[in-house]
């Protein structure tokens, strides 16, 4: 059975920058493959990354909480959909595929079933962005029309809140954002290196007054410490 | 008020320590002053101030030296205590307020939501608690240095005591965790951190060292790539009183 944590994300019944629906589909459908890898690199680019759940239905923009059939659930493993990503994501988009069930009471209100979801962990990418590796076509019979193309290869793809869709990043405002989450991990890792004394310089190395054992005794003495 | 702070160390406890640099026996010129400078300087960004003076007592002298003020307020789940010297050493303790407000039907459900399982009493700790109360340790350090009552290089001391096995999590809110965050230090291993920042730093910079801190101690929990700028947001709207 799912987590709670894991159920409110079911249950939360609207799309949001961070968590995306899609109704039972099969991993075995090529169709299934495209909807979700837009969804991966938008999220993995995402302020804390976020969750695809498969099995939300949305009818007249009201999201149920169906569940999958078994045969589409059973579709699903890490491996194919890590082999996927794998293969159009750079760096990898980190990812983990939760397969559970969860009670659902029908909407007589007379019973609770059991239903089938998979939910798709995203998490953040860790300094730079995730980008696609290559274009991706929905029929690759067809040119390269924009409407045919499903992930464009070495664009960056977002969710932002004004339209809550995976697409690719459009304006400066939009970079600007992503490229001060990348800026701040960069700057996170070059501290990091400065404090394990690998660029310091020979005069920030100069030792600092310090009387902390002085002030220590006070507190021993006080019994404070 | 030593067996308040024995209570206090029973369960989760911070201890946070501002203190110059040199010591100066007599750097604040009377207890007086030093009661004048915690009630002129006092944090009052959201219902709870730091640090807290006690309703009823308010600020007592407790020795030649010092003043200092407490809470033991059972019911409210929140104890503290800190003492202010004329050296200029401030000291504080604080219990960990998730270890009085949760009852044990919320730990479970924290536990479950995010995903902690196997693990029979689990401790907590609010990631946004850790921020807030950072950021106001360090604003606070930031006005005594601007008023000169830290000299010219000032030290910050944030310890967090019992936290072994202690799990983040964000209260109240529905915001993802990509894993369980827990504690791993061993038994009776205390997270400290330590900043050693001049009077302009700490001045000019208070905000930017509270969130370093901040995302410093949830490192110690295994959260290795924290997103700042989400927390320098959140920093943002308790600094501006947007809360």
């Amino acid at each position: 059975m799912l987590s709670n944590g894991l159920q409110q994300y079911i249950l939360h019944g609207q799309e949001e920058t961070n968590i995306e629906y899609k109704e039972s589909m099969s991993w075995g459908d090529n169709k299934t493959r495209l909807k979700i890898i837009r969804g991966i690199l938008a999220l993995a680019n995402h302020a804390n990354g976020g969750v695809i759940v498969v099995g939300v239905k949305e009818r007249d923009g009201i999201f149920e909480p169906r569940g999958m059939t078994k045969s589409d659930y059973n579709s699903f493993s890490y491996d194919k959909v890590a082999a996927f990503v794998k293969n159009n994501s750079e760096p990898m988009a980190r990812f983990k595929l939760i397969r559970d069930t969860m009670l659902i009471r029908n909407k007589s209100g007379n019973g609770i079933q059991e239903k089938r979801f998979c939910i798709i962990q995203v998490a953040e990418s860790r300094e730079l962005p995730v980008i696609a590796s290559k274009t991706v076509l929905y029929d690759t019979s067809r040119p390269h029309y924009s409407s045919n193309i499903c992930i464009r290869g070495g664009a960056v793809y977002i969710r932002p809140e004004a339209t809550i869709e995976s697409r690719e990043i459009l304006n400066q405002e939009e970079w600007r954002e992503l490229l001060y989450r990348c800026m701040e991990k960069i700057k996170d890792r070059a501290r990091k290196l400065v404090e394990t004394d690998a660029i310091m310089s020979p005069q920030e190395k100069k030792p600092k007054r310090n009387d902390e054992a002085q002030f220590n005794r006070v507190l021993k003495k006080d019994r404070l410490i | 008020m030593n067996e308040l702070i024995d209570k206090i160390k029973q369960n989760g406890y911070w201890k946070i320590v501002i203190r110059p640099a040199e010591f100066i026996e007599n750097r604040i010129s009377s207890r007086e002053e030093c009661k004048r400078l915690i009630e002129e300087n006092q944090i009052r960004l959201r219902g709870w101030y730091y640090p807290h003076i006690d309703g009823n007592k308010g600020i007592v002298f407790s020795g030649n030296d010092n003043v200092s003020s407490s809470c033991n307020w059972e019911e409210g789940g929140t104890f503290e205590y800190w003492k202010f010297y004329q050296n200029g050493q401030f000291i504080h303790y604080l219990g960990m307020i998730e270890d009085y407000r949760l009852s044990d039907k919320d730990k479970r459900a924290t536990a479950d939501s995010v995903r902690l399982t196997n693990v029979d009493s689990p401790t907590f700790l609010s990631i946004i608690n850790v921020l807030y109360l950072v950021t106001e340790a360090f604003y606070f350090a930031a006005k005594l240095a601007k008023k000169d009552m830290l000299g010219e290089d000032a030290q910050i001391e944030i310890e967090l005591g019992n936290v072994y096995k202690r799990t983040l999590f964000f209260w109240g809110e529905v915001r993802l965790l990509f894993n369980p965050y827990t504690c791993e230090f061993d038994s009776g291993e205390n997270i400290v951190k330590k900043v050693q920042v001049s009077k302009t730093g700490l001045v000019e910079n208070h905000a930017a060292l509270a969130l370093d801190t901040t995302i410093d101690i949830l490192k110690d929990f295994g959260w290795y790539d924290v997103n700042k700028s989400i927390f320098a947001e959140d920093q943002k709207k308790l600094l501006e009183r947007r809360l």
